[in-house]
């Protein structure tokens, strides 16, 4: 609701569009929003050499001043690995069914939790990405939609790492099967998780701006979906007997298919109870629907009070 | 197809709207508007503007007037409440110093930024990053971030990066307030060029020495509305008279009521007491400085004369001579017999020091620069009183002396 102008100004003759370079107040709104959504993988593209270098920089100040640096991508997740293999495994024992390799608990939950954290990553970053970057967006024209999705990309770097990793060790090591030629769908499910992360982070931050509560409550949100998407937990009535009415809920959830791709990429289609409820191809495409929509609702909202932000952050 | 005018606005608004707490705005939100409650405050209203291309206009006014909130405007950071407006061309805004960096990109990785932000390519922007960062003395220190650099080292990337990559447009938010003398000669050098060159000039100053220097035209804001614009010696002294009505004159460095002594007038003349503003080398002037002190505070008068690129050529004061001004107005008359300044245009300015010289009171403008013609061949900027005196070469007594 733009404020409305003083009396006196009201009677000057103001032009009403933006035709002829006129630029007027007030949100955009229907073809002019389309329009501002659609002009977004030109600002990508002519701001590549931003992104990359805010990319780059990113993970340079990420591992700055630690002697191993870079090597932190790789480290962690192939801790993570080693700890999942070791507890569930071994120790506990933990079994997906009678004809599942005993490995399998562990991979399970090393890629949903990698994929996840990306997600989260993404998600909580993306929040605030706006707010931290005030200086570029409150004195320069900048772009500001590029923050969140930097924030996005940015969170993709790990989860890509080790899940390469994973592959990796996979095909040269006896921990694991190879990964088979649906591998090759990894960039495609990588797309559809750059998605589900910017789309809300693009809604999210645009609120943050406006209501500082937003980050709070998007912490405690993404606390609530780790537990609520089968990450640490599979989806099964056979290995959970309590699971049976929920079912409808969970697979309506686009995370839960995102990491389900991810699962079927790198784990082949075994253990057979881990894939029974869900077809590849279907979580795919649920799941990039869901992406697709989620960013164009995103971008409609960041773009509608893009002007605005310049006096808010 | 481009536009005579480089900006245009048309009854130009700007609203800043508060809440009287987030939940008061989270139900303006959830109503669409209709409860929820928040103060607007208009820093901008009703203001038409049309800059021709290749004009310079300078923006005057006390504080929180207005004048960075039009600039951010028309540099496109902030958008307009009410009203619109156009530019044309690249519009680049060096708004506020050193703003605009990210502390943690390196300067070269800035100038980069900035350019692709203007609109130009890599490659331009690359093509000239050498140019800019000579044009800011920071070749050095080019990679890296510029939250290790000093403010004015900062506010020289900025300058150079604003300038380097020839805007069309060019917003300046009182760029003179920092960096050293040496500098900002530069800057002021480098934008009089700039101007020469055709380009369009829009800044705001407090100093109206800089404004006259700098614009053709000003334009004063007050409360978010114009005041008066027009010529900038016409706008600067209607500014200035107001000012020292209010008795808070932005141009002296005390504020306070209508009994602060002042300088009402400078007026230059001949000795037969003719006014005079084109004078030959070596003439003999008067300056007349007419001034009030009703409080009868010690007071002391100086007379600077200053060139167009922001010269001191000479200080004059009558604290440095010893003489006392009594009573509670009066006119002090300085004989300048044989001016020895060459060839020039000065601006007179006028400064009323409290009695030790220390603190200034006033610094007023004189309304008619001083035009100097050379009466003789010399150079330079003054004419050095002179004789030469001639000796054989056998001899190694050297004089060159002075009279």
């Amino acid at each position: 609701m733009p404020p409305s102008p003083p009396i006196e100004s009201r009677s000057v003759p103001v032009p009403p569009s933006t035709a002829g370079g006129w630029i007027v107040p007030g949100r955009p709104a229907g073809r002019e929003l389309v329009g501002e959504i659609l002009e977004l993988p030109r600002t990508l593209r002519s701001h590549a050499d931003l992104l990359k270098g805010g990319l780059s920089r990113e993970l340079s100040a990420r591992f700055r001043g630690s002697a191993l640096g870079f090597g932190w991508v790789l480290l962690t997740p192939l801790a993570l690995f080693a700890i999942y293999a070791f507890l569930f495994t071994r120790v506990l024992g933990l079994r997906m069914g009678p004809d599942a390799p005993p490995a399998a608990m562990g991979v399970y939950m090393f890629i949903g939790t990698l994929a996840w954290s990306g997600v989260a990553e993404g998600i909580a970053r993306g929040t605030s990405s706006v707010l931290e970057g005030r200086n570029l967006v409150s004195k320069l024209r900048f772009p500001a939609e590029l923050l969140p999705i930097q924030a996005a990309l940015a969170s993709l770097i790990p989860t890509v790492c080790g899940l390469a990793l994973f592959a990796l060790a996979a095909s040269f090591s006896s921990l694991w099967s190879a990964p088979g030629a649906r591998l090759l769908w990894a960039p495609v499910v990588l797309f559809v998780q750059l998605l589900l992360t910017a789309g809300p982070a693009l809604a999210l931050a645009a609120w943050h701006v406006r209501l500082r509560d937003t980050a709070q409550v998007v912490g405690v949100a993404l606390t609530v979906a780790m537990f609520a998407t089968p990450i640490f937990w599979v989806a099964s009535p056979e290995l959970l007997p309590g699971i049976e009415p929920l079912l409808g809920w969970i697979e309506a959830n686009p995370y839960h298919h995102l990491l389900q791709c991810w699962r079927a990429v790198l784990m082949g289609d075994q253990p057979a109870v881990v894939f029974e409820r869900t077809d590849f191809y279907s979580s795919l495409g649920f799941a990039a629907a869901c992406g697709a929509l989620s960013c164009a609702f995103g971008l409609a909202v960041f773009l509608r009070g893009r002007r605005e932000l310049a006096d808010e952050v | 197809m481009k536009s005579q005018l480089a900006i245009e606005t048309r009854g130009l608004g700007k609203c800043y709207r508060s809440w009287a707490s987030p939940t008061q705005r989270i139900l303006a939100g959830l109503t669409a508007g209709r409860h929820g409650r928040c103060t607007d405050h208009w820093a901008l209203s009703g203001v038409d503007l049309e800059l021709p291309r290749g004009s310079s206009l300078g923006l005057c006014g006390a504080n929180g007037a207005g004048k960075s909130t039009l600039l951010k405007v028309l540099a496109g950071t902030t958008s307009p409440s009410a009203g619109a407006y156009r530019t044309s061309g690249r519009v680049a805004g060096l708004l506020e110093l050193g703003a605009g960096f990210h502390p943690d990109f390196s300067g070269r990785e800035n100038v980069l930024l900035n350019g692709i932000l203007l609109g130009h390519s890599r490659r331009e922007v690359t093509a000239r990053i050498g140019e800019i960062l000579e044009f800011a003395e920071l070749e050095d220190v080019a990679d890296a971030p510029v939250r290790t650099y000093s403010s004015g080292m900062a506010m020289r990337l900025g300058f150079a990066a604003a300038l380097g990559l020839e805007p069309e447009v060019l917003i300046l938010d009182e760029v003179f307030a920092v960096g050293d003398q040496r500098f900002q000669k530069k800057c002021v050098d480098r934008l009089l060029a700039e101007r020469a060159a055709g380009r369009t000039i829009l800044f705001c100053s407090h100093s109206l020495y800089d404004l006259r220097a700098m614009c053709d035209e000003a334009l004063w804001l007050r409360d978010g509305r114009v005041a008066v614009s027009g010529e900038v010696a016409t706008v600067t002294n209607r500014y200035a008279a107001w000012q020292e009505e209010r008795g808070n004159s932005a141009n002296s460095v005390a504020s306070g009521p209508d009994e602060w002594p002042r300088i009402t007038g400078i007026a230059v003349r001949d000795t037969a007491g003719e006014a005079l503003t084109e004078v030959a080398s070596g003439d003999s002037i008067e300056v007349h400085i007419s001034w009030v002190n009703s409080e009868r505070r010690p007071i002391q008068i100086g007379l600077g004369f200053m060139r167009q690129d922001h010269v001191l050529c000479a200080a004059l004061g009558t604290q440095f001579d010893g003489v006392q001004l009594k009573g509670t107005s009066g006119t002090c008359v300085l004989r300048l017999p044989k001016l020895a300044l060459l060839a020039g245009t000065f601006r007179l300015v006028g400064y009323l020091f409290d009695g030790d010289g220390l603190h200034r009171y006033q610094e007023r403008i004189a309304d008619e620069d001083l035009v100097v013609n050379n009466a003789t061949k010399e150079v330079g900027l003054v004419r050095l009183d002179h004789d030469w005196e001639l000796t054989s070469g056998e001899t190694d007594d050297e004089h060159g002396a002075a009279a």
